[in-house]
């Protein structure tokens, strides 16, 4: 698995830093002012000797792959975070732990942190990344914190317009006066709001979130977003709670919100709060993939741009396998033994690392006679910008 | 509680009940009695509320959603892109039904001029739109390839795309209109009532034409495919004693739909056949016994009635159509008119017979002098279900359209009583035939249905389209 925290040692530096590492052949060589210089130790392997406007640190890493990467280290705690990493199509910040819905699934539970300390060093670090990238601001909950993200988010795109944000939101905390801000923000900055939308059914989307009137302040929440010329991407995870209801919403989503720019429908991780709640909320759609390509053919008749993620083809039916995208972050995707002998695995999603073959989809198998093909750009939705 | 409007009627044992953009649910009659005594239990208000219908204030995002697609729905295309054209009112053939009281083939003064031809392109330099689609109707359009081929041109200059439909008997395909019917751009429309013996009464009056109109069409079918031609037949009494031989006949030629569309009840028709174009009961039997045997006809293939699939994805698709006669407001003149061969606009071809049968005058301009606005905008005042009387209790208003210049045609005037004309009739049982099935759920169709819905021969099982 890819190192996203790694290990260091900062001695006589105390407060937390931002820096982009440049991985250099002896200390010598040159490196900009936000930059530390990375050179690899002879004595210790994975170990890095850095030098920056700081102070002088080491880091610890196995993965050869660091140049170009954004750290945020805090020497209190000797780790440093990789904010940013080059090599990778899936960066996401975690804006805030804090999240006032409880999703029976949710992959990444919320805690009652103190977050607001790393915003001006998310801000930083931000501004270092490469040019033309997309990143992710999840949490949490970052409209928790709006305005901080609203302010930061504007301060960035005036030096970093190339930067498109990929914002996950459970859009319970917009009000009508926020469409100005809202407004002046779209204009200003490439954003696509990823908002999850498990049913048409209110009381089913609430018991899945965990919250009274949730659906009502979702969907009043959606129209002022599409007020404000909002990208809007809507999520729809797939649990047994609500899989029969997909088709219909797919009708409900082509009446209430044709506004949108793409809807996705998700595999459940099997990490989190999932993982207490799998076998009441795991539907096997390979034994019974019929809600899931009903949806798909309703939401083809109405137009509605549909993707599945984190979905391995070999779980539906050939015709719908090319709704499949690759969707699974990097650090966090595996393949199956299986998956060797399956020529269509270059265009799957694969699966997440803490997939459990024993308690998930029955009909795992290598396609082995398809095209062997790869995507020719496995970014996210934004190919389609 | 806020309501919005809606319209509910009994079918069977359900109610139909439908909001103002053709949201639908099914209901019990006791709940309708239950909303007016407001006494609807937490279920049935939650219903009416998935309606758009019963909100608790008006800050309900519903009540958004609804305002934007009714928006959406009565949003009017801007420029006209679609001009049907008439060259010439001669014609070789003289069928039986004939809806124009077309002109002999040696006439003179029944074809446009070097000066129409100025006047057209005059005409098209004003219209506010990148794109025209020209249906050339007659008499038979083909009399004059020289014109048809000037006008393509000058909307191929004016216009970033533009396409072509000849409305053709399919007498003649050769000489200079093979050169015309070479471009991908063009489109050919014929009449095909039948077999053989079918055509010749109706439209040739000799087999020597029927069979070469046949051989035409194979000859362009095996040239350029099925997407180059499709068909329509007219449908008088003799198709009724026998509509499976004009299903075979359509099978036969390779189509896949077929439009059951009834004679006109104008021109040489309303002479000739004036009893039975005008008996909308008679039709509406035949309609569901035609429909019934083409729903048999989807078990080994894909055949559907044109019409009916349009209605089902109206319906379950909440889907929009370029269908003149099934829109409502009508928006005549806006995005389509007619253009004669003596240069009168008019906003309908049906329009235009009547006007040429001395029926009514309902020309609304001509190419020199362009639209007359006040008479557009009289027409258009009327051409509205939305604000008929007669139509806005219908719990299938938002499905369905107007139609004045049929009204006229058959009853002299538009006011008579919605429910008593030929179209409203039509349509009801029509409505009514797809609902039945619906709340029947009644496999033999809905699987069918879905067919036609997601215009595929083999399509998931998406029920949910017809059920909650």
């Amino acid at each position: 698995m890819i190192e996203l925290q790694i290990r260091g040692s900062f001695e006589g530096i105390l407060e937390p830093f931002v820096v982009r590492i440049r991985v250099g052949g002896s200390a010598s060589d040159e490196c900009s002012h936000d930059e530390a210089l990375a050179v690899r130790s002879a004595s210790k392997g994975g170990s890095y000797e850095c030098t920056s406007r700081y102070g002088a640190f080491a880091l610890i890493v196995h993965d050869e792959q660091i140049d170009g990467d954004v750290i945020l280290c805090i020497p209190a705690k000797n780790v440093a975070q990789r904010l940013f990493r080059r090599s990778s199509k899936h960066n996401t910040l975690l804006l805030t732990e804090r999240c006032d819905q409880l999703c029976l699934m949710c992959s990444q539970p919320p805690r009652r942190s103190n977050d607001e300390w790393r915003f001006p060093l998310f801000e930083r670090a931000l501004l270092l990344v490469d040019r033309d990238v997309v990143i992710g601001i999840s949490g949490g909950e970052p409209t928790l914190y709006k305005r901080p993200l609203f302010e930061m988010l504007s301060r960035i795109s005036e030096k970093r317009g190339d930067l498109t944000f990929h914002i996950l939101s459970n859009a319970q905390h917009f009000e009508a006066v926020d469409v100005d801000a809202l407004q002046a923000l779209h204009k200003q900055c490439k954003v696509l709001w990823g908002i999850p939308l498990y049913s048409h059914r209110p009381d089913t989307h609430d018991e899945i979130v965990g919250k009274r009137g949730a659906f009502e302040k979702l969907m009043q929440s959606l129209f002022l977003l599409g007020a404000s010329g909002a990208n809007i991407e809507l999520r729809t995870v797939i649990t047994s709670l609500n899989v029969f209801d997909l088709p219909h919403l797919a009708s409900f989503v082509a009446n209430h919100i044709p506004f949108l720019k793409f809807w996705a429908i998700m595999g459940m991780e099997p990490i989190g709060y999932a993982k207490p709640n799998w076998s009441r909320l795991f539907f096997d759609h390979s034994a019974f993939p019929q809600p899931i390509v009903n949806a798909i053919e309703v939401s083809r008749a109405r137009k509605i741009p549909l993707s599945l993620y984190n979905i391995p083809r070999c779980t539906l039916p050939a015709r719908y396998r090319d709704w499949c995208v690759d969707s699974i972050s990097d650090w966090k995707k595996k393949y199956l033994p299986a998956c060797t002998q399956c020529v269509e695995k270059g265009l799957c999603a694969g699966f997440f690392e803490w997939y459990d073959q024993k308690s998930a989809w029955s009909k795992i198998e290598p396609i082995l006679e398809g095209r062997a093909l790869q995507w020719e750009n496995p970014s996210s939705p934004f190919r389609h910008f | 509680m806020i309501t919005t409007p809606f319209r509910f009627r009994t079918i069977g044992t359900q109610v139909l009940v439908t909001n103002e953009v053709g949201d639908y649910a099914l209901m019990s009659p006791s709940t309708i009695d239950r909303f007016f005594d407001e006494t609807l239990n937490a279920d049935e208000v939650a219903r009416f509320r998935e309606l758009s219908i019963a909100l608790e204030s008006d800050g309900d995002w519903r009540l958004l959603s609804l305002m934007r697609r009714l928006r959406h729905r009565h949003s009017r295309a801007e420029g006209l892109t679609y001009l049907i054209v008439i060259p010439t009112l001669r014609c070789n053939l003289s069928c039986s039904y004939c809806q124009v009281s077309r002109a002999p083939l040696e006439a003179k003064g029944f074809d446009w001029d070097s000066e129409k031809l100025k006047l057209f392109e005059r005409f098209i330099q004003g219209i506010n739109s990148s794109h025209v689609k020209v249906e050339f109707q007659g008499g038979e359009p083909t009399l004059r390839a020289d014109l048809l081929s000037e006008i393509m041109g000058m909307c191929r200059k004016r216009f970033s795309s533009a396409e072509f439909v000849v409305c053709t008997n399919l007498t003649e395909i050769d000489g200079p209109l093979e050169a015309l019917y070479e471009h991908e751009d063009v489109y050919i429309s014929t009449s095909i009532d039948g077999p053989i013996e079918v055509m010749t009464e109706n439209r040739t009056k000799q087999d020597d034409v029927s069979r070469r109109v046949f051989n035409n069409f194979q000859r362009i079918l095996k040239k350029y495919g099925p997407k180059k031609i499709s068909a329509l037949p007219t449908i008088t009494d003799r198709t009724r004693q026998a509509p499976g031989q004009l299903i075979d006949q359509y099978i036969k030629l390779g189509f896949e739909s077929i439009f059951l569309r009834p004679v006109n009840y104008m021109g040489f028709a309303r002479k000739n056949f004036g009893k039975q174009s005008n008996d909308v009961h008679s039709w509406n039997e035949f309609y569901r016994q035609t429909v019934d045997k083409i729903i048999d006809v989807n078990k080994s293939r894909y055949f559907e009635e044109f019409y009916l699939g349009l209605l089902l994805r109206t319906i379950f698709l909440n889907q929009g159509h370029g269908y003149v006669d099934l829109r409502s407001p009508s928006h005549f003149a806006h995005d389509y008119c007619v253009v004669d061969f003596d240069g009168t606009l008019y906003p309908t071809d049906e329009a235009r017979m009547l006007s040429r049968t001395r029926t009514i005058d309902l020309s609304i301009g001509s190419l020199e002098e362009g639209f007359n606005r006040r008479k557009v905008n009289e027409l258009n005042a009327n051409a509205m279900n939305q604000t008929n009387p007669d139509c806005i209790h219908c719990a299938y208003l938002p499905y369905c359209g107007i139609d004045i210049v049929d009204d006229i045609s058959r009853y002299g005037r538009i006011d008579i009583a919605k429910d008593q004309t030929w179209y409203c009739q039509r349509q009801i049982a029509l409505f009514d035939l797809i609902f039945e099935r619906v709340i029947a759920r009644d496999k033999r169709y809905l699987d069918v249905f879905l067919k036609w819905i997601h215009r595929g021969n083999n399509p998931a099982p998406t029920f949910e389209l017809f059920h909650d």
